[in-house]
C-alpha cells in the first residue's frame, strides 16, 4: 500500500442532479418531508398556474364560445349560431386568400430570416475587432419598438422624399418614385422587408450561441484530413446547425404567421388587401365590423394551425432527446 | 457528539417504467462516539444513499436512524444537528469566507458577537484568517476546501458527515489535506462519517471501514481486518492497489491434503479447507515472491510487461495460465519475455467458495 | 490581408442595413422641417434643431405617454418577475405530478398569439372593469411575460448547483428560506435579464394597449404614437422624435447591461 496515485478502482461518480434530490424524493418516499416538499412544489407553483388559468385558459375556451355566437352590436350578449360562423368562413374568398397571404408572408420571411440570420451569424463568429460592439448592435432592430420600426419605415419608404426611393432613382434601378406601401404589387415585399429586417437578428443570436459550442476539434481534424473551407463549411457546420435552424423555423414561423403589428401598422392589410394577413382579418372583423363571433372563429382556425406545428415541435424535441 | 445507530435502513429508487432500484438494501451500522467510520466501494453502491439519508437530504423508504438513541429519521436536516462537507465544497458564491462560515450560526440565532469569535477560532485553527473577506471563488481548491470544513466545524455538529471532500483536490494535494483531516479528528473526537470511492483515503483515515456494493454491505471492520481477511471476492478485490491477484480453479483433496488447481497451476494448500469445488484463489502481489526454479514448490511464470511505480515494481506474468501481478522493489529488473520462478505466500493465501463476486471467503 | 478585407466590407454592408435605418430616425430628429422634405434628402443636418423635442413635450402628451407605458410595463415586469421565477423554481427543483406536460403548456403558451387572445380578453376585461385599466393593461401583459420567464428561469434554476441548497438546509435553513438566501442570489443575473426582456416586450407591445385602454389619459406610448402620424398632419420631425425616445429604454438596457441580454436572448429563444 505505498501508491498515492488516483485509485484504479473507480472515477469520481457521476452525479446525475437534474430533478434535485429533494425533488425526488418527494416522489419515492411516502414520509412527511417527502410530501412537505411536494406540498411546497405546489405552492410555488400556484401563482403562475392562476395566470395561465385566467388569463390564457379561460380566454381560449371563452373564444372558442365565441365563435358558436352571432354576437355584434345589435346582439351583445351573442346568440348561439352553432357552426355558422365556420361556415361562413369556409365560404369566403377573402378568408381563404388571407390564409394563402399569411402563408406566404410567413414562409417569405421566415425563408430570408433564416438566410440572411445564418449569414450575418457565421460573419460575426469570425474574429475582427468591434465585434462585440456589431454583435450588440445587430440586436437592435429585434428589440426595438415595433411602432418606432414602422415609423421609420413609412418615412423611409415615403413616395414622395423616402430616402429609399431617392437612392433607387440616383443608382438608375427605378425611374420614378414609387409609393412602396400603396401599391398592391410592391406592398408585400415593402412589408416582408421590414419583417425581415426586424426579426433576422433572433437567427443571428441563436445560431451564433450553436457555432459558439461546435468543438474545434472537428474543424482542425478536417483541415487535417485536408478539407477546403467551403467543405468544412459544407461537412461540419452546417450539419451542426441543421437541427437549430430547424428549431428556429419552427418558430419563426409561428411568431410570423401570428404576427400582427408590422403588417397592420404599415398597410392596414390593405392595398386592396393584398396584405390581408389572417390576424387583421380577426381585427378587422372583431373590432372593424365588430363581428365579435366571426373574428373568433377565424382565432381559433389560428390557434389549431398553431397547435398543428407546436406538435411537430414537440415530436422533433422528443425524437431530439431519444 | 454522539453515536449512530442504523436500522434496517432501506432505500428504493423508481424510474419512470420500469421495477423498483435498491439504492440502499437492509443496511444496518452502529457507529460509536467519536468513531471515524468511512463508506467505501464503486459509484452507485449506496455509500452517498446512506451518507444523505443520515443527513436528511433523502428520505428511506423503511428504517430508521438514531442518534444516541433519539430517533431522528423524520426530522429535517437542519434539525438534526450535523455538519457535512461536500465533494463539490458547496461554497455560497456570493458570500465571503466569513459569511459562508458564519451562515449556519446565522440560520441559529447566534448573536453577532459570538458568531465573530466563533469565525475567529475557526479560522485560526485551518490557517485562513487572510482569507476571511474573499469570495469561495477567489481561492485556490486546498482553501476552499479548508472553508468547506470550517463551515462544518463551526457548529460543533453531533455528528459529522464527508462526501468525498478530497476527490476535487490535485494528488498532492489529497495527500496533504488527507493527513489534515486525519489530525483534525485526532483533536475533536467528534463523529465522523466519510464517504469515498478511494480505498486508500478509507485505509488510512478510518477507525473502521464499511464496504459496500450494489446497495448492499458487503464487511465492516478495521483497515488491517479488511485488508488482510477480505470477507469475499468483492472487498478483496476493491481493496488494495494494485488489485488482489485472482485465479478461478478447482479445490480437491487426496487423504490429508488439499489441493489448488487451475489450468497451468497446482498448488498444494497448508491446510485443508471445508470446501471442494469451484473456488477462486486469491494472492497480493506483495506475497508473490520470486525464487529459484530448483526452490521446492516453485511455480514456473513468465514476464510480459513490467512497470515502474517510483520505489517500487509491478510486474505483469502468467503464472501457468493466469495472468497476475506481482510487487518487487524497483531494484527488481525482468525482461519481457523471461521466465521466471515464483512461490507464493502460503499464510497469506485467500480462498474464496465459487467464482464471482459475490464468492465469500472461506476461513 | 484579403480575408481581413472580405471581412470588414461584409460587416459595412451589415452595418448600413441595421444601423442605416436607425441613423435615418435620430438625424430626421434633428432636421428642420423644411429640411425633411428636401431632395435630395441630407444625410447630415445642414441645420440642427431641437425643437421637434420641445414640442413633443409641450404641444403633446408624449410625456403621459410614456410615463403611463413606465407605469404599465414596471408593473407588469414586476409581477411576471415574481410568479414566473417561483413557478420556474418549482418546475426545476421539485417533482410535481403532470410537471412536464405544464412545462409544454408553458411554452404553447409563450407562443400563444396576441390575435387569437384579444377578443375574449377584452370581452372578460370589460365584464370585470378590467378595461381603461394600468392594472388590465398589466395583467394581459402577463400572457405572455409570465411563460417568457418560466421558461428562461427554469434553466437558470436548474444550473445553480443543488449542492449549494443543501448546504443550506444543512445549515439550518428552511426551503423557502435557501431559495432565498442561496438560489436567489445565483439567478440575479438571469433575473436582470428576463427582466429587461419582459419590460421591453410589454414596452414595445400594441395590440393590447389599443383595443383594452381607449382613455386618452391613460392610453400608453405605442398606440398614442401611431395617433400622432394622423393628429401632427405628418410632422415626420415630430414623429422621429418620438421614436428617437421610444428607443431609449432599450438603448439603456443595453448599454447597462449587454452581457445579460445575449445570455437571456440565448437562454430560452425568445417570443417576438
Amino acid at each position: 500500500m505505498a501508491s498515492d496515485e488516483a485509485p484504479l478502482t473507480d472515477a469520481p461518480k457521476p452525479r446525475v442532479r437534474g430533478e434535485g434530490t429533494a425533488a425526488a424524493a418527494a416522489s419515492r418516499g411516502g414520509l412527511l418531508s417527502a410530501l412537505r416538499d411536494r406540498h411546497l412544489g405546489l405552492v410555488l407553483l400556484a401563482p403562475s398556474a392562476l395566470t395561465f388559468l385566467m388569463l390564457l385558459v379561460f380566454p381560449l375556451g371563452y373564444g372558442i364560445y365565441t365563435s358558436f355566437l352571432q354576437r355584434h352590436v345589435l346582439e351583445p350578449e351573442g346568440i348561439w349560431v352553432g357552426l355558422d360562423n365556420y361556415a361562413w368562413l369556409l365560404g369566403n374568398a377573402d378568408f381563404w386568400r388571407s390564409l394563402l397571404i399569411s402563408s406566404f408572408w410567413a414562409g417569405a420571411t421566415v425563408g430570408l430570416q433564416i438566410i440572411l440570420g445564418t449569414a450575418v451569424a457565421l460573419l460575426l463568429h469570425q474574429p475582427f475587432k468591434g465585434r462585440s460592439v456589431v454583435r450588440g448592435l445587430v440586436l437592435f432592430p429585434y428589440m426595438m419598438p415595433v411602432v418606432s420600426v414602422v415609423l421609420i419605415w413609412m418615412l423611409l419608404y415615403n413616395a414622395l422624399y423616402g430616402v429609399v426611393n431617392w437612392l433607387l432613382v440616383q443608382a438608375g434601378i427605378i425611374g420614378t418614385p414609387i409609393a412602396w406601401l400603396s401599391q398592391p404589387a410592391s406592398a408585400f415585399w415593402a412589408v416582408v422587408f421590414v419583417g425581415v429586417w426586424k426579426y433576422f437578428p433572433f437567427v443571428v443570436v441563436i445560431v451564433l450561441a450553436r457555432l459558439q459550442v461546435i468543438s474545434q476539434d472537428l474543424y482542425e481534424a478536417a483541415r487535417i484530413d485536408g478539407a477546403s473551407a467551403w467543405a468544412r463549411f459544407v461537412d461540419i457546420t452546417l450539419p451542426q446547425l441543421r437541427d437549430v435552424l430547424l428549431v428556429v423555423a419552427l418558430l419563426r414561423t409561428i411568431f410570423m404567421f401570428n404576427n400582427f403589428e408590422i403588417v397592420f401598422l404599415l398597410t392596414g392589410g390593405g392595398p386592396l388587401q393584398a396584405t390581408m394577413t389572417l390576424p387583421i382579418m380577426v381585427y378587422e372583423q372583431a373590432f372593424g365590423v365588430y363581428e365579435l363571433g366571426r373574428g373568433s372563429a377565424i382565432a381559433v382556425v389560428m390557434f389549431v394551425i398553431l397547435i398543428a406545428v407546436m406538435s411537430v415541435y414537440f415530436t422533433f424535441l422528443r425524437k431530439e432527446n431519444d | 457528539m454522539a453515536g449512530v445507530h442504523i436500522e434496517r435502513l432501506h432505500k428504493e429508487f423508481h424510474s419512470t417504467g420500469s421495477s423498483a432500484v435498491h439504492a440502499l438494501d437492509d443496511l444496518t451500522l452502529d457507529i460509536a462516539d467519536g468513531e471515524f467510520i468511512s463508506l467505501v466501494g464503486p459509484s452507485g453502491c449506496g455509500k452517498s444513499t446512506a451518507l444523505r439519508i443520515i443527513a436528511g437530504l433523502e428520505t428511506p423508504t423503511s428504517g430508521r436512524i438514531l442518534f444516541d438513541g433519539r430517533d431522528i429519521t423524520a426530522l429535517e436536516p437542519r434539525d438534526r444537528n450535523i455538519a457535512m462537507v461536500f465533494q463539490s465544497y458547496a461554497l455560497y458564491p456570493h458570500m465571503s469566507v466569513r459569511q459562508n462560515l458564519e451562515y449556519g450560526l446565522k440560520k441559529r440565532g447566534v448573536p453577532s458577537a459570538e458568531r465573530a469569535r466563533a469565525v475567529a477560532s475557526i479560522a485560526a485553527m485551518l490557517q485562513i484568517e487572510p482569507m476571511l473577506d474573499r469570495r469561495p471563488r477567489q481561492l485556490s481548491g486546498g482553501q476552499r476546501q479548508r472553508v468547506a470544513l470550517g463551515r462544518a466545524l463551526i457548529r460543533d455538529p453531533e455528528v459529522f458527515l464527508l462526501d468525498e471532500p478530497l476527490s476535487n483536490l490535485d494528488a498532492k494535494l489529497r495527500v496533504h489535506m488527507r493527513a489534515e483531516l486525519g489530525a483534525l479528528h485526532q483533536k475533536l473526537k467528534t463523529t465522523m462519517i466519510y464517504v469515498t470511492h478511494d480505498q486508500l483515503e478509507a485505509m488510512t483515515l478510518s477507525d473502521r471501514i464499511v464496504v459496500m456494493n450494489h446497495g448492499v454491505m458487503q464487511q465492516v471492520g478495521t483497515p488491517e481486518e479488511i485488508y488482510s481477511r477480505p470477507a469475499n471476492r468483492f472487498v478483496a478485490e476493491f481493496i488494495g492497489t494494485p488489485s488482489m491477484n485472482m485465479i478461478e480453479g478447482e479445490i480437491s483433496t487426496e487423504g490429508d491434503t488439499a489441493h489448488f488447481a487451475a489450468p497451468g497451476l497446482h498448488l498444494k494448500l497448508p491446510k485443508a479447507p471445508a470446501f471442494r469445488g469451484r473456488a477462486t484463489l486469491g494472492i497480493r502481489p506483495e506475497d508473490i515472491a520470486l525464487v529459484e526454479p530448483e526452490a521446492p514448490g516453485a511455480i514456473l511464470a513468465q514476464v510480459t510487461v513490467s512497470e515502474l511505480a517510483g520505489a517500487e515494481r509491478y510486474h505483469f506474468v502468467t503464472m501457468g495460465a493466469s495472468p497476475v501481478i506481482l510487487r518487487t522493489p524497483a531494484t527488481t529488473m525482468l525482461r519481457p519475455g523471461e521466465s521466471i520462478a515464483l512461490a507464493l505466500n502460503p499464510q497469506h493465501l485467500h480462498l474464496f467458495a465459487g467464482v464471482g463476486e459475490d464468492a465469500a471467503a472461506m476461513r | 490581408m484579403l480575408r481581413a478585407l472580405r471581412i470588414y466590407s461584409a460587416v459595412m454592408l451589415l452595418l448600413i442595413i441595421v444601423a442605416f435605418p436607425l441613423y435615418w430616425m435620430a438625424l430626421t430628429s434633428f432636421k428642420p422641417q423644411t429640411e425633411v422634405f428636401r431632395t435630395p434628402p441630407t444625410f447630415l443636418p445642414e441645420t440642427w434643431t431641437l425643437r421637434h423635442y420641445a414640442e413633443l413635450f409641450w404641444l403633446t402628451d408624449f410625456g403621459l405617454l410614456f410615463l403611463n407605458s413606465l407605469k404599465v410595463c414596471l408593473l407588469s415586469t414586476g409581477l411576471a418577475l415574481i410568479v414566473g421565477s417561483l413557478g420556474a423554481y418549482a418546475l426545476a427543483r421539485f417533482r410535481v405530478p403532470g410537471k412536464e406536460s405544464y412545462g409544454r403548456l408553458v411554452l404553447i403558451a409563450y407562443m400563444f398569439p396576441g390575435a387569437l387572445l384579444i377578443i375574449p380578453l377584452m370581452l372578460l376585461f370589460r365584464q370585470l372593469g378590467l378595461t381603461n385599466s394600468h392594472l388590465g393593461l398589466s395583467l394581459a401583459y402577463l400572457t405572455f411575460s409570465v411563460p417568457f420567464v418560466m421558461w428562461v428561469m427554469r434553466d437558470f434554476f436548474a444550473s445553480v448547483p443543488v449542492d449549494l441548497e443543501e448546504a443550506a438546509l444543512i445549515d439550518g435553513a428552511t426551503r423557502l428560506g435557501a431559495l432565498w438566501d442561496v438560489v436567489l442570489p445565483q439567478a440575479v443575473p438571469g433575473l436582470i435579464a428576463t427582466g429587461i426582456f419582459a419590460f421591453l416586450f410589454a414596452w414595445n407591445e400594441y395590440l393590447f394597449a389599443l383595443i383594452l385602454i381607449s382613455d386618452e389619459g391613460l392610453r400608453t406610448l405605442p398606440p398614442g404614437m401611431m395617433r400622432f402620424v394622423s393628429t401632427t398632419d405628418t410632422n415626420w420631425g415630430l414623429i422621429m422624435a418620438a421614436s428617437t425616445l421610444a428607443t431609449l429604454p432599450m438603448a439603456i438596457a443595453f448599454g447597462l447591461v449587454q452581457r445579460y441580454l445575449v445570455t437571456g436572448l440565448g437562454a430560452g429563444g425568445v417570443k417576438g
